[in-house]
């Protein structure tokens, strides 16, 4: 009692003016004073909120990606790639952007471009290669996937049915068996930035949802691949990235041709007519990616534009074998490579239905 | 509310945005005096101008052991690669801006479950390779592992300096063909 001296009506009084003034702060006669809206016009925004989806959007896809592999432990290795990548894409058309490398552990030749700017090159590709310019050739190839938005244009451009059924057939196919059901984590809920960037973009994808545009990248990465064209796109474009960035013109047609000859073929089958018929498929490359000899028809063409047989190029053999010789030492020490999906202990993490 | 981070990281997007559509072509810089600016891409194709050393012209596309370029008056011709420096441009800053602002986008996102403790789900054991590719498109994402590959920093220096022992193996070989 602040006044228990003085009359009932006085403490009554000092009282209700108190509750008054407390009661007209809550009512806001004040105007709020809220941070400016950014003045962009439509087209702007839309462009915005689109270059931060595709942030979202690979960065969920290259996470499932090393979910799967999982990350080739060797930092130094993963840091000169990253040397590599970047000095290549300063040489592209999309210099500003940021591209972010990573190696995940597996034998099978493939790299992948994620939205975003996440490329993930295979241990595999790393052994295939025998000097720096078929690592810089490879990883121009992917900076040429991310820099020309060949993923996010193929998702934008599907319709809501489209992207549903393709984010959808991966649950099909992998059903958790029912003692594991119980311990799965609960779905993530998608976060509400994610929810007001997706209402932006452009395209019948117009109310695009990153998680499942996500999935359905993954669909596409792995199973459907890009289509031809836009691979021959990136071969063309990463040829001409590395080419100007110093590097030997015909690097990329040898670490193909490698590729082949390494299945048992001769030589001269990476030189055949482009209308080969289509190689057995046997890898996630072998389904994504044209065969080898249109590839290496389509890249020649780019070759007599910028008469590569006058370009004098670098290999950077030395550099690159300093590392390669930590991977194979690293290798030969383990033994062979044990089946990931049948190790004891291996964590899916949960899974998304 | 989550305006003002939202309204910077727009701000850095469109003007990323905006750099980007105009970098088509990219400046390359005379290494010194003299270097001439020719009709065609070979040796002894007529000059059309010479260049002071760190003068700048835009570069198009390579061409042999020449760059295809555009003199400041609008004419086009060919600069030998061994006379000029390819410039990288102020994206630096962009760049570095575009990284913090990823950054601060990661703590709005929900990756929080992903990044806490390891799920307790055991190995999905007995896999078809047909199911695999599959089970990686229904697979929760290693977020740590992404933030990761966001983290690591390339040094630009390292980036200059791999660009030196480029040319220097360009010029040791030229020169060892010449003398052959």
């Amino acid at each position: 009692m602040l006044l228990p001296s003085r009359p009932y009506w006085l403490r009554f009084l000092v009282t209700a003016c108190f509750a008054i003034q407390v009661n007209s702060c809550s009512f806001g006669d004040k105007p709020k004073v809220e941070a400016p809206e950014p003045k962009f016009d439509e087209e702007q925004q839309k462009k915005i909120d689109e270059a931060h989806a595709e942030l979202e959007i690979g960065r969920n896809m290259a996470g499932r990606l090393l979910k799967f592999y999982g990350t080739y432990p060797d930092e130094k290795m993963v840091r000169y790639i990253n040397e590599v990548g970047s000095f290549v894409s300063k040489y592209s058309e999309f210099p500003d952007r940021r591209y972010m490398f990573e190696v995940y552990n597996n034998e099978t030749i493939n790299a992948f471009a994620c939205p975003g700017g996440y490329i993930l090159i295979s241990l595999g590709a790393i052994k295939n290669a025998v000097n720096e310019a078929e690592l810089a050739h490879v990883l121009g190839h992917e900076i040429a996937h991310v820099g020309r938005k060949h993923m996010m244009n193929a998702l934008t451009k599907m319709s809501k049915e489209e992207l549903d059924k393709k984010a959808n057939d991966g649950a099909k196919a992998a059903e958790t068996p029912e003692e594991l059901k119980a311990r799965l984590r609960p779905e993530p809920v998608e976060s509400t930035l994610g929810a007001t960037i997706a209402k932006y973009l452009v395209g019948s994808a117009g109310s695009l949802n990153l998680l499942k545009a996500a999935k359905a990248g993954m669909s596409l990465i792995m199973e459907q691949g890009l289509g031809a064209d836009l691979e021959f796109e990136a071969d063309r474009e990463g040829t001409r990235y590395a080419i100007s960035a110093g590097y030997n013109p015909k690097a990329l047609v040898n670490f193909l041709c490698r590729m082949e000859t390494a299945r048992g073929r001769p030589k001269e089958y990476c030189f055949k007519e482009a209308n080969n018929p289509k190689s057995e498929v046997k890898s996630v490359l072998d389904k994504t990616h044209p065969p080898v000899p249109a590839r290496i028809a389509k890249i020649k063409e780019v070759l007599v534009t910028m008469k590569a047989d006058e370009i004098i190029g670098a290999n950077g053999k030395k550099r690159f074998m300093s590392i390669k010789d930590r991977v194979m030492k690293a290798s030969s020490k383990a033994g062979p490579s044990p089946d990931k999906n049948k190790e004891k202990d291996n964590d899916t993490g949960g899974t998304d239905s | 509310m989550k305006n003002i981070p939202f309204v910077k990281i727009t701000l850095v997007l469109s003007l990323s945005l905006l750099l980007t559509s105009s970098l088509a072509a990219a400046p390359v810089a005379a290494k010194k005096d003299g270097v001439q600016v020719t009709a065609e891409a070979k040796k002894d194709a007529a000059v059309i101008t010479q260049l002071k050393k760190g003068e700048t012209l835009e570069a198009q596309d390579r061409e042999g052991m020449f760059w295809k370029v555009q003199t400041k008056d609008g004419k086009k011709g060919y600069v030998s690669v061994m006379n000029v420096q390819r410039q990288s441009g102020d994206d630096a800053g962009l760049a570095n801006a575009l990284r913090e602002e990823a950054l601060k986008a990661r703590q709005d996102s929900d990756g929080s479950n992903a990044t806490r403790a390891r799920s307790a789900v055991m190995g999905v054991r007995g896999l078809d390779e047909s199911k695999d590719t599959a089970t990686a498109g229904n697979i929760r994402p290693d977020l740590r592992a992404v933030y990761r590959m966001e983290d690591r920093e390339v040094v630009a220096q390292r980036i200059d300096q791999l660009g030196d022992l480029i040319n220097k193996e360009i010029e040791n070989t030229a020169n060892d063909k010449a003398m052959k």
